[in-house]
């Protein structure tokens, strides 16, 4: 048999939480004793200590849908920032090519906390935008640049042989790089954006400073004015661990789903 | 003979903690959020500075001790005081009673009230309540964003820092912000880029004591304090600082 | 009409460097409407080079190549319209792996060619039985032989009508025991009369399907001619010590 032509090398795996395969025991039952060990303390502290805890999870609710709105947003606005990046990092346009290249060292140049400051107040100055839409802007263009050598690599992994045949047979680049070569890359890029999105979701914490009242804000101004400082964040910290938890099994479940498929 | 060393040690050791314990506190570590203006703030050379900076140094002046300031984030710095990082915090904290149940306060050394600021092309808001249905800002933790969200139908968005919460007003992201009085005289009457665009609007609509906190049961400290208190109003040097400070 | 008595593949004067590395010289030749031209040569000769530049997959540094009377080697020509008309197979398949055989078929036929999804799957299941592998229509292509992806590759190429297709090394990467089945499609094309420039180490296939031979070394043509002078009586001597080590 000759040599399959799919099988690509695989995208190092960044700093994510890890996404549990089946294939990985340790890891897979890991998972469950850390996802249902987090639900059932959520539980005991909820009804076993009400007078402490239960207030608390009244208070964050809102915290929680903001954080998740905030996650979303940003890595869908992200792959779109890093798909365009990504095919300018690879376009032999040169102006295009400099334009994404300079776009991703500045940004990885820079800490995401300055970015988040810098963005939010200096976009403050020139558009009236909601905090939040500004939050999530500013989360996608850090997470764009990261997006965008995902997507390079991922394209680039895809043999050269496949643009040639879609070249050959009439297709314009950009038809090859939509019809063939693109979806061969999504396949590609999908783990590793799944653990951007997992990693997104935690750095999104790093919005409270904008006064954005995601999970870890409402936190905060629970335990300001509680002073109950270890029994909010020990909420926190279960919230955020429930929620990692349940995306990186919504992850893993996708890609089985996709290799399934073929 | 090691025994009879680690013996030795021990007793040495023991005397020397009741020796420290026994002795006055000759020197005290405060912690200060400084991003509170003119009250507590970092100057150009990188000192902290302010109202209660002057007025802990001549507290402490007159109760015998020194005085090391530490600055402190304003979000978590109750959890420092806990955790036994520093002795005291003097940081505009309003003495109420929700902080009383959970640490000690010396007696109130000035008062000061809730004011609230918004832009300038807000012709018709007087108080928060005027507000409804849009958002206002204040610094987490504060006796602001208490009153903020004690009013229904207000949208309450907390800061770590109450200059950001300007700086959002400036970019229109936010109605309004509710601060401490001198603190709002320093954004909106005196700050050049925000002169032009804010005001400050009716009166301060709150009854506030500020008092210097320290850890739940450390009478000594208190002691000390409110003693040093008493010697500074008695000279009249609150008034001093006073001027020098809030204009 | 003048065009009519044009060759389908005109190659003039063509050179081409990779840095310093002259990959051809000054290579000419042409191809007929109809003709089967086989380019032999050993490795790195610069044979799979040439047939590259023919649909612009190599751009090249000097001289002129006009495919259908469209000037390949101009850079304001559309390549995409020469592409069209010329079909290219590869030696390494190149299936669409996330498409099945039929998509692999339909996709150019839809995209480029706007037939409607029903002519093209018409289109693509009778060329499919062409090529024997019907039944394997809904399976994707990792699941195929190399021989059976090879002859879906010349389906999917014939499926856009070519005037004329490039066969690069066609079965340098197949089991022995699957070069057969490929080579018979090939012949079958050569019968019906379809225009095709082969590159290839198959002699055989040279022998019987070739009305001309190219022999490339060292980016030249050395030797052209009919099979039977090429394998006979060849009158140069690399061309001769090439053979002799082949056959």
């Amino acid at each position: 048999m000759s040599e399959n032509p799919t099988t690509h090398t695989p995208i190092a795996v960044g700093d994510g939480a890890a996404i549990p395969h089946k294939s990985d025991a340790g890891l897979f039952t890991a998972w469950r004793i850390a996802f249902f060990g987090s639900i059932l303390l959520c539980l005991f502290l909820a009804f076993g200590r009400p007078d402490q805890y239960l207030a608390i999870f009244k208070f964050i609710p809102d915290g929680i849908l903001v954080t998740f709105k905030v996650t979303v947003g940003g890595i869908l606005l992200a792959i779109v920032f890093g798909l365009i990046a990504g095919l300018g990092r690879i376009s032999s346009n040169r102006l295009i090519n400099g334009a994404a290249s300079l776009y991703v060292e500045i940004i990885r140049g820079v800490p995401l906390l300055v970015q988040l400051f810098y963005i939010y107040y200096a976009l403050g100055r020139f558009v009236k935008i909601p905090d939040i839409v500004s939050a999530i802007i500013a989360m996608a263009f850090c997470y764009g640049a990261y997006m965008a050598e995902i997507f390079r690599a991922g394209i680039q992994s895809i043999p050269k042989g496949q643009m040639e045949a879609a070249l050959s047979l009439g297709m314009s680049r950009r038809q090859a790089m939509r019809q063939v070569i693109l979806p061969q890359a999504f396949k590609v890029v999908l783990p590793p954006i799944g653990n951007e999105f997992i990693a997104l979701l935690k750095d999104s914490s790093l919005v409270s400073i904008l006064a954005v009242a995601d999970l870890l804000r409402r936190g905060r101004e629970y335990a300001s004015e509680s002073f109950n400082y270890f029994e909010t964040y020990t909420v926190i910290a279960l919230v955020y661990l429930i929620m990692t938890l349940f995306f990186s099994k919504l992850i893993s479940m996708m890609e089985e789903r996709l290799n399934e498929g073929r | 003979m090691n025994v009879l060393r680690t013996l030795i040690v021990a007793a040495a050791m023991l005397a020397a903690m009741s020796l420290t314990a026994l002795a006055a506190p000759k020197s005290i570590k405060v912690a200060t959020d400084a991003t509170w203006p003119p009250m507590e703030m970092v100057d150009a050379n990188k000192q902290i500075v302010g109202y209660d900076i002057d007025f802990l140094n001549a507290v402490a002046k007159e109760a015998g001790v020194s005085v090391e300031f530490k600055n402190t984030a304003w979000d978590g710095i109750f959890a420092g005081l806990d955790s036994g990082q520093y002795d005291a915090i003097i940081s505009s904290v309003t003495i109420t009673d929700e902080r009383k149940a959970k640490y000690d306060f010396t007696d109130a050394y000035t008062s000061i009230g809730q004011i609230l600021v918004v832009p300038k092309t807000d012709k018709s808001s007087k108080t928060i309540a005027d507000l409804k249905g849009k958002k206002v800002g204040s610094q987490i933790g504060t006796t602001g964003a208490m009153e903020v969200k004690k009013v229904a139908g207000v949208e309450s968005k907390t800061y770590d820092e109450i200059g950001l919460a300007f700086e959002d007003m400036a970019a229109g992201r936010i109605s309004g912000v509710v601060c401490d009085e001198p603190v709002a005289a320093h954004f909106a009457l005196q700050k050049k880029e925000y002169k032009e665009k804010f005001k400050i609007v009716g009166k301060a609509f709150t009854k506030e004591g500020y008092g210097i906190v320290v850890k739940k049961g450390n009478k000594e400290l208190v002691a000390l304090l409110n003693k040093g208190i008493k010697a500074v109003k008695a000279k009249n040097l609150d008034t001093k600082i006073h001027t020098k400070w809030v204009k | 009409m003048k065009a009519a008595s044009r060759p389908m593949i005109e190659v003039s004067g063509v050179s081409k460097f990779f840095g310093s590395f002259q990959a051809l010289s000054d290579v000419s030749f042409s191809v007929q409407d109809g003709e089967k031209v086989v380019i032999i040569g050993p490795s790195g000769s610069g044979k799979s080079t040439i047939l590259r530049s023919i649909n612009r997959l190599e751009t090249i540094d000097r001289g002129r190549i006009v495919v259908n009377g469209m000037d390949v080697s101009d850079p304001k020509t559309d390549i995409s319209k020469v592409r069209e008309e010329i079909g290219m197979v590869f030696q390494s398949f190149n299936l669409f792996p996330h498409k099945t055989v039929l998509e692999n078929l339909t996709l150019a036929q839809t995209v480029v060619r706007k037939r409607s999804k029903k002519d093209a799957e018409e289109i693509a299941m009778e060329l499919l039985r062409k090529v024997n592998i019907a039944e394997k229509a809904a399976a994707y292509p990792a699941k195929l032989s190399g021989g059976q992806q090879q002859r879906v590759a010349i389906a999917r190429s014939l499926a856009m009508n070519p005037k004329a297709i490039l066969f690069d090394e066609p079965t340098s990467a197949l089991d022995p025991e699957m070069i057969g089945e490929v080579l018979d499609v090939m012949k079958n094309l050569a019968r019906e009369g379809m225009t095709m420039v082969v590159v290839t180490h198959e002699m055989g296939f040279a022998r019987e399907v070739a009305d001309r031979v190219i022999f490339m070394d060292h980016g030249r043509i050395v030797e052209e001619g009919t099979p039977e002078h090429f394998f006979t009586s060849a009158t140069h001597e690399r061309a001769r010590l090439f053979l002799s080590q082949i056959l």
